[in-house]
């Protein structure tokens, strides 16, 4: 079974539904609420591919449906790039603006101050970390056709499969330059 | 450690001074001539390909562009302040000569490695051979990694000529030979590699912010904001802009102040933009060009040659252990195991996957790992 993050998601739009970004960031294109809403459009479409997934009829049809829900996580991927940038930009913008350009929460009268962008950011990255590992972890493949059936060599993965760790002791001595103090 | 020096190795008097105006014996007349690059010179950018070649055949460790005197006299000075610190000294028996940027660094990275229970992870390199015919550039082999613990326990502060305190002094001397020819070197913190995140090593460089948890590292005041560079996200621009740190910020010119610090070029940062670990390379010189980003003048000085060779080139020397060869050096916490993969060797937040830094074509694994 894919999860499809509701409850996380969910917890990541009450945020965005209260941030208040800051200062306008000039030229700015898409602004970072563009940014969101797309991204929420994009989860939405990620979460009706992962229902239908996960209620589909035998590995077949669930390989089908892999490809799409992993172009939708792509772009989900694209878009989290894509936030990180604009909320970098605006947080730069924010710490420049001139002080009482904000509107400060009560307990932070003295500060230039909104932690509403770097949780989003965060929430955001783990949400979207965890889904790459639950997507990784309970897909069907869509097997890859070969021209030839004696070819074995796998699809290298970005990540890498993992090789032996080997840690053994450094075994050092004093370096020629060392002249201990008489 | 085996390091192999330059034939026209640039020599620090005994009795160096900080003297201003500078004289012969000034350290920042012998760091001025570090630069020099006509033939005959010690960084003329085919001698100095030549000699990273033949050290990388030969197996070293790294590549002095100065004498073992001027090692020694340099790496001695940083062991004295580390000492101090971790033996709660008050500095009598650190040289007055050093800059107070020195002093501040070394304390910081003997208290932090202190603090944070830290070892050193070398990858255990061989040289391979050449890319191709016609292209030198060196590829390795790696067999995993050595270890040594970098922190004193209770019983070896109270008595350090025991055999473990000697080892891990043995420790902190191939550090400084590492950190001093240019390592990229990892300070593992992040909760993604660990199973709680720890101290992360930038935090004693942070500015002071708006976020009212995040106070001014103690280095914060010795330091200038890096634009840009080249590593990790860092080189596409946005991700890392303005994220990372230059120290010290006495080192502004082209020429060395008087007095002059040892420590010219640090460059530190994060490896990623969320969880991040940390990075820390001594650089050649700062990037003190504005509008070029620091490739032109002595920053971009090495470009040819670090090209050639895809070694990192710092003041001091050159050394085959880079993040894009897939060869960083760790400060880790002694707990932590590296996760070794065909792609990315060991993987650490920042360089989980395959990044497009990589060069994989530089390494390969040794049939043991397989």
């Amino acid at each position: 079974m894919l999860n499809a993050f509701s409850s996380e998601w969910n917890a990541v739009w009450k945020l965005v539904e209260t941030l208040k970004p800051g200062v306008a960031v000039k030229d700015q294109s898409p602004t970072l609420t563009e940014l969101l809403t797309s991204l929420k459009m994009q989860v939405t479409t990620y979460q009706q591919l992962v229902g239908a997934y996960n209620s589909a009829q035998g590995a077949e049809a669930q390989a089908a449906l892999t490809a799409k829900i992993a172009a939708s996580l792509e772009e989900i991927k694209a878009l989290q790039t894509q936030i990180q940038s604009a909320i970098t930009v605006q947080m730069e913008a924010n710490k420049n603006a001139p002080t009482g350009a904000l509107q400060m929460p009560q307990d932070f009268p003295d500060k230039v101050y909104n932690p509403g962008l770097t949780d989003l950011n965060l929430q955001i990255h783990s949400v979207i970390s965890a889904m790459e590992v639950d997507f990784a972890t309970h897909t069907t493949k869509p097997s890859t056709p070969s021209d030839d059936p004696e070819d074995e060599t796998p699809d290298i993965e970005k990540e890498g499969s993992p090789i032996k760790s080997n840690v053994t002791d450094m075994k050092l001595t004093a370096p020629s330059w060392y002249k201990p103090k008489k | 450690m085996d390091f192999a020096t330059a034939a026209n190795a640039v020599n620090l008097a005994e009795n160096f001074n900080q003297n201003s105006p500078a004289n012969g014996d000034s350290v920042s007349t012998f760091i001025d001539n570090l630069f020099q690059n006509g033939n005959g010179q010690v960084r003329n950018p085919a001698t100095m390909t030549q000699g990273m070649i033949a050290a990388a055949q030969a197996n070293n460790d790294g590549y002095w562009l100065i004498t073992d005197q001027a090692v020694g006299l340099i790496l001695t000075n940083w062991l004295s302040i580390w000492m101090d610190q971790i033996n709660n000294g008050n500095g009598a028996h650190i040289d007055p000569r050093l800059t107070q940027t020195d002093i501040a660094l070394f304390r910081q990275i003997a208290a932090y490695v202190q603090r944070n229970e830290i070892a050193l992870f070398v990858p255990n390199l061989d040289y391979y051979g050449p890319v191709d015919v016609g292209n030198a550039t060196p590829v390795y082999t790696i067999d995993g990694y050595e270890k040594v613990d970098l922190f004193f326990t209770g019983p070896e502060l109270a008595n350090m000529q025991l055999d473990t305190a000697i080892g891990k002094i043995l420790g902190i001397m191939a550090f400084m030979e590492l950190f001093a020819t240019g390592a990229h070197i990892v300070a593992i913190s992040s909760g993604q590699d660990l199973p709680h995140a720890g101290q992360k090593f930038w935090s004693l460089f942070q500015k002071s912010s708006y976020m009212p948890w995040r106070n001014a590292g103690p280095l914060n005041q010795f330091c200038r904001t890096a634009y840009m560079h080249s590593h990790y996200s860092g080189a596409k621009g946005l991700s890392n802009l303005g994220s990372a740190y230059a120290y010290p910020n006495t080192v502004t010119t082209e020429a060395a102040p008087s007095p002059c610090p040892f420590v010219c070029s640090l460059l530190v940062d994060d490896t990623a933009h969320i969880a991040a670990n940390s990075f820390l390379q001594l650089e050649g010189w700062p990037g003190t060009k504005a509008g070029n980003y620091g490739i032109s003048g002595r920053h971009g000085q090495d470009f040819a040659v670090h090209q050639a060779t895809k070694w990192n080139i710092s003041t001091y020397g050159a050394s085959p252990f880079s993040e894009k060869r897939g060869t960083t050096v760790f400060l880790a916490p002694t707990t932590w195991q590296p996760d070794m993969r065909v792609t990315t060797w060991a993987a650490y937040q920042g360089a989980k996957t395959l990044q497009s830094w990589y060069d994989t074509a530089l390494i390969r694994p040794t049939a043991n790992l397989l």
